[in-house]
Protein backbone atom coordinates (compact mmCIF):
# COMPACT_ATOMS: atom_id res chain seq x y z
CA UNK A 1 0.00 0.00 0.00
CA UNK A 2 1.85 2.82 -0.98
CA UNK A 3 2.00 6.09 1.04
CA UNK A 4 0.81 9.04 -1.42
CA UNK A 5 3.32 12.16 -1.72
CA UNK A 6 3.02 14.89 1.27
CA UNK A 7 0.50 17.00 -0.83
CA UNK A 8 -0.56 16.77 -4.29
CA UNK A 9 1.04 20.06 -5.42
CA UNK A 10 4.74 21.08 -4.91
CA UNK A 11 5.12 24.46 -3.22
CA UNK A 12 4.74 27.78 -4.99
CA UNK A 13 7.51 29.22 -3.05
CA UNK A 14 10.03 28.02 -1.02
CA UNK A 15 12.60 29.22 1.32
CA UNK A 16 16.10 28.00 2.06
CA UNK A 17 16.99 26.79 5.59
CA UNK A 18 20.04 28.02 5.25
CA UNK A 19 18.57 31.25 5.70
CA UNK A 20 16.95 29.45 8.85
CA UNK A 21 20.44 28.79 10.68
CA UNK A 22 21.98 32.17 10.12
CA UNK A 23 18.98 33.19 11.52
CA UNK A 24 18.66 31.21 14.49
CA UNK A 25 20.20 32.77 17.56
CA UNK A 26 18.18 31.37 19.85
CA UNK A 27 15.13 33.12 19.24
CA UNK A 28 14.03 31.02 16.61
CA UNK A 29 12.24 32.62 13.57
CA UNK A 30 8.29 31.57 13.13
CA UNK A 31 9.51 29.44 10.42
CA UNK A 32 12.19 27.23 12.55
CA UNK A 33 9.52 26.60 15.00
CA UNK A 34 7.06 26.16 11.97
CA UNK A 35 9.98 23.31 10.53
CA UNK A 36 10.27 21.81 13.95
CA UNK A 37 6.73 21.45 15.06
CA UNK A 38 5.84 19.37 11.46
CA UNK A 39 8.97 17.65 11.71
CA UNK A 40 7.83 16.47 15.29
CA UNK A 41 4.40 15.15 13.71
CA UNK A 42 5.77 13.66 10.81
CA UNK A 43 4.70 9.94 10.69
CA UNK A 44 1.61 10.94 12.40
CA UNK A 45 1.16 13.07 9.30
CA UNK A 46 2.32 10.62 6.75
CA UNK A 47 0.33 7.96 8.83
CA UNK A 48 -2.83 10.54 8.10
CA UNK A 49 -3.37 10.09 11.95
CA UNK A 50 -3.34 13.67 13.24
CA UNK A 51 -6.41 16.18 13.68
CA UNK A 52 -7.99 17.41 10.46
CA UNK A 53 -6.38 20.97 11.85
CA UNK A 54 -3.00 19.83 12.34
CA UNK A 55 -3.29 18.00 9.18
CA UNK A 56 -3.99 21.44 7.17
CA UNK A 57 -1.54 23.27 9.34
CA UNK A 58 1.14 20.47 7.98
CA UNK A 59 0.32 20.40 4.75
CA UNK A 60 0.37 24.33 4.78
CA UNK A 61 4.02 24.19 5.73
CA UNK A 62 5.14 21.49 3.34
CA UNK A 63 3.85 23.94 0.81
CA UNK A 64 5.74 26.86 1.80
CA UNK A 65 8.79 24.91 3.12
CA UNK A 66 11.04 23.07 0.29
CA UNK A 67 13.12 21.86 2.57
CA UNK A 68 10.92 20.17 4.71
CA UNK A 69 8.86 18.52 1.95
CA UNK A 70 12.44 16.99 0.38
CA UNK A 71 12.25 15.73 4.32
CA UNK A 72 8.98 14.04 4.18
CA UNK A 73 8.82 12.93 0.74
CA UNK A 74 12.01 10.89 1.36
CA UNK A 75 10.47 9.26 4.51
CA UNK A 76 7.26 8.51 1.94
CA UNK A 77 10.13 7.05 -0.42
CA UNK A 78 11.77 5.60 2.19
CA UNK A 79 8.41 3.79 3.39
CA UNK A 80 7.48 2.13 -0.26
CA UNK A 81 10.83 0.61 -0.58
CA UNK A 82 10.66 -1.09 3.15
CA UNK A 83 7.45 -2.56 2.16
CA UNK A 84 8.20 -3.17 -1.47
CA UNK A 85 11.38 -5.29 0.17
CA UNK A 86 8.96 -7.39 2.23
CA UNK A 87 7.86 -9.94 -0.85
CA UNK A 88 7.54 -12.97 1.11
CA UNK A 89 5.13 -15.29 -0.71
CA UNK A 90 3.38 -18.28 -0.28
CA UNK A 91 3.33 -21.04 -3.07
CA UNK A 92 0.64 -22.29 -5.07
CA UNK A 93 1.22 -25.62 -2.73
CA UNK A 94 1.31 -24.42 0.49
CA UNK A 95 -2.03 -21.82 -0.48
CA UNK A 96 -3.89 -25.22 -1.64
CA UNK A 97 -3.17 -26.85 1.72
CA UNK A 98 -4.32 -23.78 3.78
CA UNK A 99 -7.56 -24.00 1.93
CA UNK A 100 -7.87 -27.61 2.07
CA UNK A 101 -7.60 -26.95 6.16
CA UNK A 102 -9.99 -24.07 5.76
CA UNK A 103 -12.68 -26.48 4.25
CA UNK A 104 -12.04 -29.11 6.41
CA UNK A 105 -12.34 -26.82 9.97
CA UNK A 106 -15.68 -25.47 7.95
CA UNK A 107 -17.04 -29.27 7.57
CA UNK A 108 -16.26 -30.37 10.37
CA UNK A 109 -14.44 -32.97 9.43
CA UNK A 110 -11.56 -31.72 11.69
CA UNK A 111 -12.66 -32.33 15.43
CA UNK A 112 -12.48 -28.54 16.63
CA UNK A 113 -15.44 -27.89 18.69
CA UNK A 114 -16.21 -24.05 19.06
CA UNK A 115 -15.57 -22.26 22.65
CA UNK A 116 -17.46 -19.88 23.69
CA UNK A 117 -14.36 -16.94 23.80
CA UNK A 118 -11.93 -16.48 21.10
CA UNK A 119 -8.47 -17.71 22.77
CA UNK B 1 -21.94 -13.59 15.01
CA UNK B 2 -20.48 -15.31 12.34
CA UNK B 3 -21.58 -18.80 11.10
CA UNK B 4 -18.67 -21.46 11.34
CA UNK B 5 -20.43 -22.86 7.68
CA UNK B 6 -18.93 -20.04 5.85
CA UNK B 7 -15.42 -19.64 7.64
CA UNK B 8 -13.49 -21.33 4.98
CA UNK B 9 -15.02 -19.01 2.46
CA UNK B 10 -14.73 -15.43 4.78
CA UNK B 11 -11.12 -16.43 5.70
CA UNK B 12 -9.84 -18.25 2.17
CA UNK B 13 -8.76 -14.33 0.39
CA UNK B 14 -6.65 -13.66 3.37
CA UNK B 15 -4.37 -17.00 3.11
CA UNK B 16 -1.36 -14.83 1.06
CA UNK B 17 -1.12 -11.94 3.38
CA UNK B 18 -1.25 -14.15 6.49
CA UNK B 19 1.11 -16.71 5.59
CA UNK B 20 3.76 -13.57 4.06
CA UNK B 21 2.80 -12.13 7.47
CA UNK B 22 3.44 -14.97 9.30
CA UNK B 23 6.67 -15.31 7.56
CA UNK B 24 8.07 -12.27 8.46
CA UNK B 25 7.82 -12.92 11.93
CA UNK B 26 8.63 -16.22 12.34
CA UNK B 27 11.50 -15.69 9.37
CA UNK B 28 11.18 -19.70 8.75
CA UNK B 29 9.33 -21.30 5.96
CA UNK B 30 8.07 -24.49 8.45
CA UNK B 31 7.65 -22.19 11.56
CA UNK B 32 5.25 -19.60 9.42
CA UNK B 33 3.54 -22.34 8.53
CA UNK B 34 2.71 -24.03 11.97
CA UNK B 35 1.89 -20.60 12.68
CA UNK B 36 -0.73 -20.75 10.41
CA UNK B 37 -2.28 -23.81 11.17
CA UNK B 38 -2.37 -22.72 14.73
CA UNK B 39 -4.43 -19.52 13.91
CA UNK B 40 -6.48 -21.35 11.45
CA UNK B 41 -7.62 -23.61 14.49
CA UNK B 42 -8.32 -20.93 17.10
CA UNK B 43 -10.02 -18.33 14.35
CA UNK B 44 -12.43 -21.06 13.62
CA UNK B 45 -13.20 -22.01 17.88
CA UNK B 46 -13.64 -18.39 17.96
CA UNK B 47 -15.39 -17.75 15.12
CA UNK B 48 -18.70 -17.63 16.08
CA UNK B 49 -17.88 -14.82 18.43
CA UNK B 50 -16.68 -12.88 15.30
CA UNK B 51 -19.03 -10.09 14.63
CA UNK B 52 -19.77 -10.33 10.83
CA UNK B 53 -19.59 -7.20 8.90
CA UNK B 54 -16.47 -6.18 11.34
CA UNK B 55 -12.69 -5.82 10.04
CA UNK B 56 -12.18 -9.52 9.85
CA UNK B 57 -8.67 -8.85 8.20
CA UNK B 58 -7.65 -6.84 11.83
CA UNK B 59 -9.40 -9.78 13.61
CA UNK B 60 -7.30 -12.44 11.99
CA UNK B 61 -4.13 -10.71 12.30
CA UNK B 62 -4.94 -9.93 16.30
CA UNK B 63 -4.91 -14.01 16.27
CA UNK B 64 -1.71 -14.71 14.49
CA UNK B 65 -0.21 -11.86 16.76
CA UNK B 66 -1.28 -13.33 19.91
CA UNK B 67 -0.64 -17.00 18.56
CA UNK B 68 2.74 -15.97 17.58
CA UNK B 69 3.57 -13.88 20.72
CA UNK B 70 2.68 -16.55 22.85
CA UNK B 71 4.03 -19.63 21.22
CA UNK B 72 6.64 -18.66 18.42
CA UNK B 73 8.87 -16.10 20.33
CA UNK B 74 8.95 -17.95 23.15
CA UNK B 75 10.56 -20.82 21.17
CA UNK B 76 12.73 -18.69 19.21
CA UNK B 77 13.97 -16.95 22.69
CA UNK B 78 14.10 -13.64 21.39
CA UNK B 79 15.49 -11.40 24.16
CA UNK B 80 12.02 -9.27 25.66
CA UNK B 81 13.70 -5.72 25.39
CA UNK B 82 10.91 -2.87 25.71
CA UNK B 83 13.13 0.10 25.37
CA UNK B 84 15.50 1.74 22.74
CA UNK B 85 17.98 3.98 22.36
CA UNK B 86 16.53 7.48 21.34
CA UNK B 87 17.53 8.12 17.81
CA UNK B 88 17.25 11.45 15.95
CA UNK B 89 14.56 12.22 14.04
CA UNK B 90 15.24 12.29 9.90
CA UNK B 91 17.98 9.93 10.66
CA UNK B 92 18.28 8.09 7.36
CA UNK B 93 17.55 11.82 5.86
CA UNK B 94 20.03 13.46 6.96
CA UNK B 95 22.21 11.03 6.20
CA UNK B 96 21.23 10.07 2.75
CA UNK B 97 18.90 12.74 1.93
CA UNK B 98 21.13 14.49 -0.62
CA UNK B 99 21.31 11.32 -2.78
CA UNK B 100 19.06 12.07 -5.99
CA UNK B 101 20.24 15.29 -5.96
CA UNK B 102 24.06 14.39 -6.57
CA UNK B 103 22.62 11.67 -9.69
CA UNK B 104 20.31 13.53 -12.17
CA UNK B 105 16.96 11.90 -12.97
CA UNK B 106 17.13 9.79 -10.33
CA UNK B 107 14.65 9.51 -7.20
CA UNK B 108 15.29 8.67 -3.18
CA UNK B 109 13.35 5.69 -4.11
CA UNK B 110 15.68 4.41 -6.66
CA UNK B 111 18.80 5.07 -4.90
CA UNK B 112 17.06 3.08 -1.91
CA UNK B 113 15.90 0.66 -3.71
CA UNK B 114 19.81 -0.16 -4.98
CA UNK B 115 21.15 0.17 -1.67
CA UNK B 116 19.06 -2.05 0.18
CA UNK B 117 18.39 -5.10 -0.68
CA UNK B 118 15.82 -7.97 0.62
CA UNK B 119 17.72 -9.27 3.12
CA UNK B 120 19.35 -5.62 4.83
CA UNK B 121 15.41 -4.93 5.14
CA UNK B 122 14.46 -8.13 6.85
CA UNK B 123 17.49 -8.32 8.83
CA UNK B 124 16.78 -4.46 10.08
CA UNK B 125 13.09 -5.40 11.03
CA UNK B 126 15.09 -8.24 12.80
CA UNK B 127 17.19 -6.08 14.73
CA UNK B 128 14.22 -4.30 15.99
CA UNK B 129 13.18 -5.73 19.48
CA UNK B 130 9.98 -7.75 18.90
CA UNK B 131 7.23 -5.59 20.19
CA UNK B 132 8.84 -2.64 18.15
CA UNK B 133 9.24 -4.80 15.04
CA UNK B 134 5.41 -5.96 15.14
CA UNK B 135 4.30 -2.70 15.06
CA UNK B 136 6.51 -1.71 12.59
CA UNK B 137 5.33 -4.25 10.21
CA UNK B 138 1.84 -3.99 11.00
CA UNK B 139 1.87 -0.43 9.85
CA UNK B 140 4.36 -0.10 7.16
CA UNK B 141 4.47 -3.24 5.33
CA UNK B 142 0.45 -4.28 6.69
CA UNK B 143 -0.93 -0.93 6.45
CA UNK B 144 -2.97 -1.14 9.72
CA UNK B 145 -4.21 2.17 11.33
CA UNK B 146 -3.16 2.97 15.08
CA UNK B 147 -6.84 1.89 15.84
CA UNK B 148 -6.44 -1.47 14.37
CA UNK B 149 -2.64 -2.08 15.64
CA UNK B 150 -3.78 -1.04 19.25
CA UNK B 151 -6.86 -3.69 19.12
CA UNK B 152 -4.56 -6.39 17.50
CA UNK B 153 -1.79 -6.28 19.92
CA UNK B 154 -4.23 -5.00 22.90
CA UNK B 155 -2.46 -2.09 23.85
CA UNK B 156 -3.02 1.67 24.14
CA UNK B 157 -2.97 3.79 20.94
CA UNK B 158 -0.44 6.24 22.47
CA UNK B 159 2.14 2.86 23.53
CA UNK B 160 1.65 2.25 19.44
CA UNK B 161 2.44 5.73 18.50
CA UNK B 162 5.78 5.41 20.96
CA UNK B 163 6.43 1.96 19.51
CA UNK B 164 6.32 3.17 16.13
CA UNK B 165 8.71 6.11 16.29
CA UNK B 166 11.42 4.59 17.99
CA UNK B 167 10.83 1.38 15.91
CA UNK B 168 11.18 3.40 12.74
CA UNK B 169 14.12 5.56 13.57
CA UNK B 170 15.83 2.48 14.95
CA UNK B 171 15.77 0.21 11.67
CA UNK B 172 16.80 3.80 9.84
CA UNK B 173 19.63 3.65 12.02
CA UNK B 174 20.29 -0.33 11.28
CA UNK B 175 19.97 0.16 7.74
CA UNK B 176 22.53 3.33 7.41
CA UNK B 177 24.63 0.92 9.32
CA UNK B 178 24.51 -1.53 6.93
CA UNK B 179 25.16 1.28 3.92
CA UNK B 180 28.33 2.19 5.89
CA UNK B 181 30.08 -1.17 6.16
CA UNK B 182 29.10 -1.29 2.21
CA UNK B 183 30.86 1.76 1.38
CA UNK B 184 27.82 3.27 0.53
CA UNK B 185 28.04 5.68 3.01
CA UNK B 186 29.74 7.67 5.20
CA UNK B 187 30.36 6.88 9.16
CA UNK B 188 28.20 9.67 9.78
CA UNK B 189 27.61 12.70 7.76
CA UNK B 190 24.48 15.20 7.99
CA UNK B 191 24.13 16.00 4.47
CA UNK B 192 20.80 17.61 4.65
CA UNK B 193 18.51 19.29 6.82
CA UNK B 194 16.30 19.68 7.85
Amino acid sequence: MPTPSPIADPPGESHDHAAHADAGSGCGSMDERDCAEAVAEIYGFLDRELDDAVMIQIEAHLRRCAPCLDAFDFEVELRRVIAARCTEQVTPQVRERFCQMLRDLGSGSVGVPPVPEPS
Amino acid sequence: MADQATFAEQVEPFIDQLYAAALRMTRNPADAEDLLQETFVRAFRGFPNFTDGTNLRAWLYRILTNTFINTYRARQRRPEQTELDEVEDLYLYRRLGGLEAATLGRSAEDELMDMFTETDVAEALDALPEQFRMAVLLADVEGFSYKEIAEIMDIPIGTVMSRLHRGRKSLQRSLHNFAVERGLADRDPVVAEP
